[in-house]
């Protein structure tokens, strides 16, 4: 689905503005929530004349992908509380009817429904979206799988676990867990940190439902999915998920996998360090960078000259620093392509690098290349100016 | 209607012919179109379960009635009431609200809401589930037929210069706690829709008219003198009484009490026209009100 295309300005002419009292309860959920929910597709009005628009989709975050639920207010009748349209699949999923069966309801912020409080919205996706995963729980826990049975039954306790059904077409139905590991705050690793919603690494495993008992069931698909402005400080994708042994179970993976993370984690937490090291040194020989990443450390750039050519060296200084050498990129101050955009080289990372040198002498021997490197780079300025011309 | 899981079960089991005379869905249709916003209110109608196939009027259709056909039931509405305005019929959980105005001699054979949807085909909301629900709790066990609870959904929706208002809508019945989608016939006036005029049963009891009491002098208390009168306009009891008596050749006296008649229609129609101007300055006025309490000025 389309990413948020929603602005506090309408969308284009057309489209009517929302509801006021609407307007606000919507922004307040998607600016001031800790949780990471999407408002997608275009508004639309359930009056008549069509003056305000009081309808939207929100992409709820659930086991590590969205749910999309239409909100239906009443722009012309606001005390009317809103309703909800669930997923064509989660025709199972009634929460009003529960409430009516356990006599929970007066507990529900449908109940107390102030159409001015601009919080009635979030507790209400708040309060959707928990019913939603207890839901989620008991349709896996219907499944008719001894191994997924003993998979819930010793995992399900852990805090924040998810799980959902699967259903497939051409495929039998699986059941996939979002398993959240290592209970840290990732904020108190990265001095300065920047980030808005609490960071999390989850496991992602997808087991197959099988109604037969095979001897030895088949390894679950795993993998790791971390929030997306983690990736700047730690990548999953960089991680080498331990081995799966026939016959194991989450509940013995899970520790092992979360002791490697941790020290995984620690690391790149450390690598912060050695990377600001790193840029800080560049100053004495290149000059006080013109542009640096102060809170990742991730990317700096300075300015160069060599006799009149004029370039700046563009340094992106990978996660595993200093075991893998930045990358360098040249970009000439003097010259521009046919398109008028500043010609640039090739990402350069095969200059003599070792991790074992400390930042002075990484930044002396990068400089020494550079000082012929920069020949190079100036003729093919020079090359591609008088082919354009 | 009491009806449990197991009941359900069976009922939809079974086959069930919904209907709609067309008066009945263009009715419904307009109240959905014309309200403000949403809009919900409750359907009646009747159920029924024939007990035998009608006789074949043709001597072509006899494959049709080979086997013994299933007892089926039929459930045909045909009409609604409503209050023009959204969830009037639940609060936000949910649950049903009887409305105060409801007239309680018919018993809702299920309920419609409308609302401006976008996703086809056309869902049951959360709210309008449970609220399925809870009417079907709620209400008195449906006689003589047990039958499920209907829900009609109706998404209108109108061309951007609206000039053009279509109804996309969908017929729903509560078997257990699903509303499973079911089609819905739309019964018109024609030779196709013979049978439906064969299974024809008059539901409308007649009024009834008060029997004057023959051995008393006066002929009725005041009041029933008074209720006769204002249905006759000026055509009095007596006068009906002679007409009843008397054998034949009262042209004139039956021309009398049809001008009268009339004359009570005329100023009937006069007075109806007149609350419903009043009716739509009141709603001119809740606009604005409501306007105002949700912020749009």
């Amino acid at each position: 689905m389309a990413p948020s295309t929603y602005s506090a300005a309408p969308a284009s002419s057309s489209a009517a503005p929302l509801a006021p009292l609407v307007d606000a309860q919507l922004n307040f959920l998607l600016s001031d929530s800790t949780l990471p929910v999407k408002q997608v597709g275009q508004i639309w009005s359930g009056c008549r004349n069509r003056r305000y628009a009081d309808r939207f989709t929100l992409a709820i975050p659930f086991c590590l992908d969205y749910v999309y639920w239409d909100f239906m207010y009443n722009a012309m009748y606001p005390k009317v509380a809103p309703d909800v349209l669930f997923g064509p699949d989660d025709e199972g999923f009634q929460p009003l009817v529960d409430y009516d069966d356990t006599g929970n309801g007066d507990k529900s912020c449908l109940a107390q429904w102030d159409f001015r409080d601009p919080r009635g919205l979030m507790c209400l996706v708040k309060e959707l979206r928990l019913l939603y995963i207890e839901y989620q729980k008991k349709r896996v826990a219907e499944v008719d799988d001894a191994r997924l049975k003993f998979e819930l039954s010793t995992v399900l306790a852990k805090e924040g676990i998810e799980v959902c059904m699967v259903s497939l077409t051409d495929r039998p139905d699986e059941v996939k867990f979002a398993v959240p590991l290592l209970d840290l705050d990732f904020t108190k690793l990265v001095p300065g940190c920047p980030w808005k919603f609490p960071q999390k690494i989850h496991l992602q495993a997808i087991f197959p439902v099988s109604r037969s008992y095979p001897s030895v069931p088949p390894a679950p698909r795993l993998k790791l999915i971390s929030t997306p402005d983690l990736k700047s400080f730690f990548s999953v994708d960089g991680f080498k998920l331990p081995t799966w042994i026939d016959g194991m179970c989450m509940a013995e993976y899970i520790p092992r996998l979360e002791e490697n993370l941790q020290i995984q984690v620690v690391e790149a937490s450390a690598s912060i360090g050695s990377r600001r090291r790193f840029i800080e040194a560049l100053a004495p020989t290149f000059g006080r960078p013109l542009e640096a990443d102060a809170i990742f450390c991730r990317k700096a750039t300075v300015l160069s000259i060599s006799g009149i050519f004029t370039f700046l060296v563009h340094f992106a200084i990978p996660l595993q620093f200093p075991k893998q050498q930045p990358i360098l990129t040249l970009q000439s101050s003097q010259h521009c392509n046919s398109q008028g955009i500043p010609i640039t080289s090739h990402p350069i990372n095969d200059y003599p690098w070792s991790p074992r040198w400390d930042p002075t002498e990484m930044v002396e021997r990068i400089y020494d290349f550079l000082v012929d490197e920069c020949q190079n780079f100036k003729k093919l300025c020079s090359d591609g100016c008088s082919q354009t011309r | 209607m009491a009806v449990g899981d197991s009941a359900a079960a069976a009922a939809g089991a079974e086959e069930v012919k919904l209907s709609i005379s067309g008066a009945a869905l263009a009715a419904l249709l307009h109240r959905c179109g014309a309200a403000a916003g949403d809009c919900d209110g409750l359907l009646f109608g009747r159920a029924s379960r024939p007990p035998a196939p009608a006789p074949a009027l043709s001597d072509y259709d006899d494959d049709h009635h080979n086997g013994p056909a299933a007892p089926c039931l039929s459930i045909s509405v045909s009409g609604h009431s409503s209050l023009s305005s959204p969830s009037s019929l639940s609060d936000p959980l949910g649950c049903f609200r009887p409305m105060t105005a409801a007239s309680s001699t018919q018993t809702p054979i299920g309920f419609f809401s409308s609302s401006r949807r976008r996703h086809a085909p056309l869902r049951p909301s959360m709210r309008e589930l449970a609220l399925a629900r809870s009417l079907s709790k709620t209400l008195p066990p449906p006689a003589p037929v047990a039958h499920p609870l209907l829900f009609v959904l109706v998404s209108p929706s109108a061309s951007p210069d609206l000039s053009t208002h279509s109804f996309d809508y969908r017929a729903f019945l509560l078997l257990g706690s699903r509303l499973v989608p079911a089609s819905l016939a739309v019964v018109n006036v024609g030779p196709g829709f013979r049978d439906q005029y064969h299974s024809f049963v008059p539901e409308s009891p007649f009024p009834s008219l008060p029997t004057p009491a023959h051995e008393s002098a006066g002929g009725g208390s005041i009041g029933e003198h008074k209720a006769v009168d204002s249905m006759v306009e000026g055509f009095g009891l007596g006068r009906l009484q002679g007409l009843v008596g008397a054998a034949a050749g009262q042209a004139a006296e039956m021309d009398a009490m049809y001008a009268g008649m009339l004359r009570r229609l005329e100023t009937l129609a006069r007075e109806v026209e007149k609350s419903n101007h009043r009716v739509l300055e009141q709603e001119k006025r809740n606009l604005m009100l409501r306007y105002r309490s949700a912020g749009l000025e």
